[in-house]
């Protein structure tokens, strides 16, 4: 029995580092792929001109500076981000199979998105209507579902997972009205491009936000990482170590809900992501979140700027949903993973 | 250990779950150091009684002193300082290594986002050599049989280094090789230590005290073998039973039938 089982775990430090060098690899070849052809030398070119303050002005340079980057910024916030969530959503219900959007949050934002897409709700915000009726929607459905766990008896989680299952099917049938009911055709196609998950809207003002609420949650996170672990033990276990359980869970709640919407806001319901990859950093480097959650930000980044290039070039001109591309690439890698790594997904495989 | 032992004085006590009550109105009082058990028939609220002295579930009426000082009063992480629990449920979180999953116990003792306490690892390595696993720091949890995952969940408790363990079945799942090896440990423990147990003859000869519950209501306090007689036996359990001797050590042992 003896040395059955061993974990032969790399440094997280080490992994997160090497996955952060390849992610800024990856951020500058991304910026190579688009409807314009542009040569690897002429990214460069463009990167050295504006780091040192002499910006080259020229067509490439608005082309990279104010479409591309803030592009493939966006897919690395958002790779970021919804690891980050999934990690946190799966600590907060005890639960492998929950993911950023087990709340309710998609489907939320989904009714927002659509009502904008359908009847032109919040036109007041001109470009930002989208971004704002997502925000709006995913924020109102983590309220949803926040007061009815609440009223139920708590955000215990078997409540948290059902409330959510269950606010999510009712708002995904007001999205489903909302667009049967539409007479513009294109409706049905715009609501499914938007729920599948686009980047392809970022523009630096954008990612303020998302950006923010990023840090702020994911600092908070790894601030509070060895409670995350006691929750994950029970909340028995935890409160016996120590752990404020409830308020624990209602701040993970909330910067959940706040993280999940501020990203679905900018792009959309990218599916899987959130499942896969905090799953993939627990099988690498254990279940402890000190190590999962830097691994999951870094890898989910470098993740969704490769599914992004995909994306972009595969059916090119054209460009697929990332929803589509991290399903595709996701669902074989995770099993190949599975089928290496001896993972118990946080429970017993008997 | 913690600095000084504390006792633990039970006043009135009412424990429940959700709005349903399940034991009340129990007093007792451990000194400190000594060894108790609580005992009961299944459902008798043995665990919930537990729970509520640990303050997991807080109790819904009535006050439990430990130290003199009451634990509802008592700061989350100072209390966490001063009982370690193991609950009966809850097992080790798979993809943990052992090593990580007993240092949970060292969490009380350092800020969420520090990495080590000190002589953490010392601490660890000798809580899992009290239940015989300090070889196997780096096997993942999720590979443990049920009485090895129950010693881990011990030995998590044990590196959390309180003056006052509760354990709620301690022995469930372990071989009596592993049982009496692990009562053995407890007794020797600097604290005080409170335990659910099932076996009634092994709380004879290693627990100071048992705490009898039967039909919602502390039926019986004080030493075991004045305690557990054969009119206890035959009123809470439905059984017949007899203390006899050991033919070599003198010490009681429990001889237990079904009822004529």
């Amino acid at each position: 029995m003896n040395g059955h089982g061993v974990r032969k775990r790399p440094s997280t430090v080490l992994l997160t580092g090497a996955l952060a060098l390849m992610l800024v690899a990856a951020l500058v070849v991304s910026l190579v792929f688009g409807s314009e052809s542009i040569s690897l030398e002429e990214v460069l070119e463009v990167l050295h001109g504006r780091f040192t303050g002499h910006p080259l002005g020229s067509g490439y340079d608005t082309i990279i500076w104010e479409l591309r980057i803030p592009r493939s910024l966006l897919a690395a916030i958002a790779g970021a981000g919804l690891s980050l969530a999934g990690a946190g959503m799966q600590t907060l219900v005890r639960n492998p199979l929950a993911d950023p959007y087990l709340l309710g949050l998609s489907a939320g934002a989904s009714v927002g998105a659509t009502s904008v897409i359908v009847i032109g709700t919040f036109s007041a915000f001109g470009v930002w209507a989208l971004s704002v009726g997502a925000l709006i929607g995913a924020l109102g459905a983590a309220v949803a579902v926040y007061l009815v766990a609440q009223a139920q008896g708590g955000l215990t989680p078997l409540r948290l997972v059902l409330s959510g299952v269950v606010m999510s099917a009712a708002f995904n049938a007001i999205s489903a009205l909302m667009v049967f009911l539409s007479d513009d055709n294109r409706a049905a196609t715009s609501v499914m491009f938007w729920s599948l998950g686009s980047v392809a809207g970022a523009t630096w003002v954008k990612l303020i936000f998302p950006v923010v609420v990023l840090v702020v949650v994911g600092i908070l996170m790894m601030v509070f990482s060895g409670w995350l672990d006691a929750m994950a033990a029970g909340p028995a276990t935890a409160t016996a170590l120590g752990v404020p359980v409830i308020a624990t869970r209602n701040g993970l709640f909330v910067a959940m809900g706040v993280l999940v919407g501020a990203l679905v806001a900018v792009s959309g319901g990218i599916g899987f992501v959130g499942l896969i990859v905090p799953h993939a950093a627990r099988m690498v480097v254990g279940a402890l979140h000190r190590n999962v959650l830097p691994v999951s930000a870094v890898g989910g980044a470098l993740f969704m700027v490769l599914v992004d290039i995909i994306a972009r070039v595969v059916v090119a001109p054209q460009e697929i949903p990332l929803g589509v591309v991290t399903g595709v690439i996701g669902a074989p890698m995770f099993l190949f993973l599975m089928g290496r790594r001896s993972y118990a997904f946080g429970g017993r495989d008997s | 250990m913690n600095g000084h032992v504390p006792d633990v004085r039970l006043r009135d006590v009412t424990a429940s779950i959700g709005s349903h009550m399940v034991v009340s109105g129990v007093s007792f009082e451990v000194p400190a150091g000594c060894k108790a058990a609580i005992v009961g028939t299944n459902g008798a609220g043995k665990s919930t009684l537990l729970r509520a002295m640990a303050a997991i579930n807080p109790p819904t009426s009535g006050t439990v002193l430990v130290g003199g000082e009451d634990i509802a009063r008592m700061k989350h992480r100072q209390r966490a300082k001063t009982i370690s629990f193991v609950s009966q449920e809850e097992g080790p979180p798979a993809d943990l290594t052992l090593a990580e999953m007993v240092s949970l116990g060292r969490l009380p003792h350092r800020p969420p986002w520090a990495v080590d306490a000190g002589r953490e690892k010392d601490i660890v390595t000798f809580a899992l050599e009290v239940v015989g696993m300090a070889d196997r720091l780096d096997v993942s949890c999720d590979r443990l049989s049920g009485g090895e995952r129950r010693r881990a969940m011990i030995a998590r408790g044990l590196a959390q280094r309180c003056p006052v363990l509760m354990l709620d079945e301690p022995t469930n799942h372990l071989d009596i090789a592993w049982t009496i090896r692990v009562l053995d440990a407890l007794s020797e423990f600097d604290a005080t230590v409170i335990a659910v147990i099932h076996d009634l003859d092994l709380v004879l000869r290693h627990f100071d005290l048992v705490a009898v519950l039967h039909d919602h209501r502390l039926l019986a306090f004080g030493p075991p073998v004045e305690v557990i007689t054969t009119e206890l036996m035959a009123g809470a359990f439905g059984v017949s039973a007899v203390q006899v001797a050991h033919p070599l050590t003198d010490a009681n042992h429990l001889l237990v039938s079904r009822k004529e």
